[in-house]
């Protein structure tokens, strides 16, 4: 499978997804036009993915921040990647936020709570390094 | 009758909206509650369109540019669901030439004060509603201000919880975005819900950031 990747616009996050490397980053501002087209585009290259029934996937999310649609959307990926996870593949969540952003804490383990069966880590990092 | 913006059919542009803002709706509901515009940093009155949001937040982004990034954040992410929200929800000038959702967001606040505690960054947001939909939204909104920190987060996991799986309606309401907003304002989450005619409502948002930076403003 080839690499997916949606580079950054004012509004929405930079995805790189390496199935190679079974890595997947998220990074940036999340407030797309379109929520809903936007993020299908990466629904449809992970289910691509699963179809190989991989062993392991790691998705780092760093978001400065993402509107209420993404929240859903980033909420409709988590639940996919855990039901993928309750079959057996090991998937892990690192979930960047700020040093003392509790809000963005927060709102990272509330979505995250969704996907039990995902391995959460909320890493903090300055706020120069997001 | 009352028509919510999203049965529009023909999007005007944000400039022809700002010419329509001259009516004597405006001049007789809207002027009146507005902040001055000269105390504010940021201002946009006029048009809400989809596109019209990268603009707005480029502009606001400019008065922010020395704050602290995680004062930005939350700031922005609260300015990103009002506009939405009026965009989506909000109504035309009942008089006005534009298809779009007319509204105003007025960045201002007070950073005068010897120590930070005392001053206050406010985002203030007005848009015209259903006077249909007074009671509904006078009910959520007063439930939502009487909410303190922990019950918001509690009210936030149920709302996700319950959510189904999205799907090709792009425009569907999550029932997040006001929860978002007061849970990422630290000072009033406030409102005000007054009918101005029999089928007008307007609505006004205000959110407030304590704990400012003493940091100058910079004209948006």
């Amino acid at each position: 499978m080839q690499p997916f990747i949606l580079r950054a616009s004012s509004r929405s996050p930079e995805v790189t997804f390496q199935p190679a490397d079974k890595k997947l980053w998220i990074t940036g501002e999340s407030y797309p036009e379109n929520v809903t087209a936007f993020y299908v585009q990466l629904e449809t290259a992970l289910k691509e993915y699963f179809t190989g029934a991989p062993e392991s996937l790691e998705v780092e999310i760093a978001l400065r921040y993402f509107n209420s649609g993404s929240a859903h959307a980033l909420l409709n990926i988590l639940r996919m990647l855990d039901k993928y996870a309750q079959k057996g593949c090991v998937i892990t969540l690192i979930w960047k936020v700020f040093v003392d952003d509790d809000i963005g804490r927060e709102f990272a383990q509330d979505i995250a709570e969704q996907a039990p069966s995902l391995f959460l880590t909320i890493a903090e990092i300055e706020e120069e390094s997001l | 009758m009352c028509l919510m913006s999203s049965s529009k059919k023909n999007p005007a542009s944000p400039a022809s909206a700002s010419k329509g803002q001259k009516n004597e709706f405006y001049r007789q509901h809207i002027q009146p509650v507005l902040q001055d515009e000269r105390d504010s940093c940021f201002h946009h009155c006029g048009g809400f369109s989809v596109a019209g949001l990268t603009k707005a937040m480029h502009e606001l982004r400019g008065c922010l540019v020395d704050f602290p990034a995680k004062f930005q954040f939350n700031l922005n992410a609260v300015f990103i669901e009002l506009y939405q929200n009026i965009e989506a929800y909000g109504l035309k000038l009942p008089d006005g030439n534009s298809e779009d959702a007319f509204g105003c967001i007025t960045l201002s606040g007070r950073l005068s004060g010897d120590d930070s505690t005392e001053n206050y960054l406010r985002l203030q947001a007005i848009n015209i509603t259903c006077r249909s939909d007074e009671n509904t939204l006078r009910d959520r909104l007063s439930t939502l201000s009487s909410l303190d920190r922990k019950e918001l987060a509690a009210r936030y996991r149920a709302q996700l919880a319950s959510l189904a799986p999205i799907s090709a309606l792009a425009r569907r309401r999550t029932g997040l975005g006001l929860l978002d907003m007061a849970r990422r304002v630290n000072g009033q989450f406030s409102f005000t819900l007054d009918p101005i005619d029999d089928d007008h409502c307007l609505l006004i948002l205000e959110a407030e950031f304590y704990d400012t930076p003493l940091i100058p403003l910079k004209k948006g």
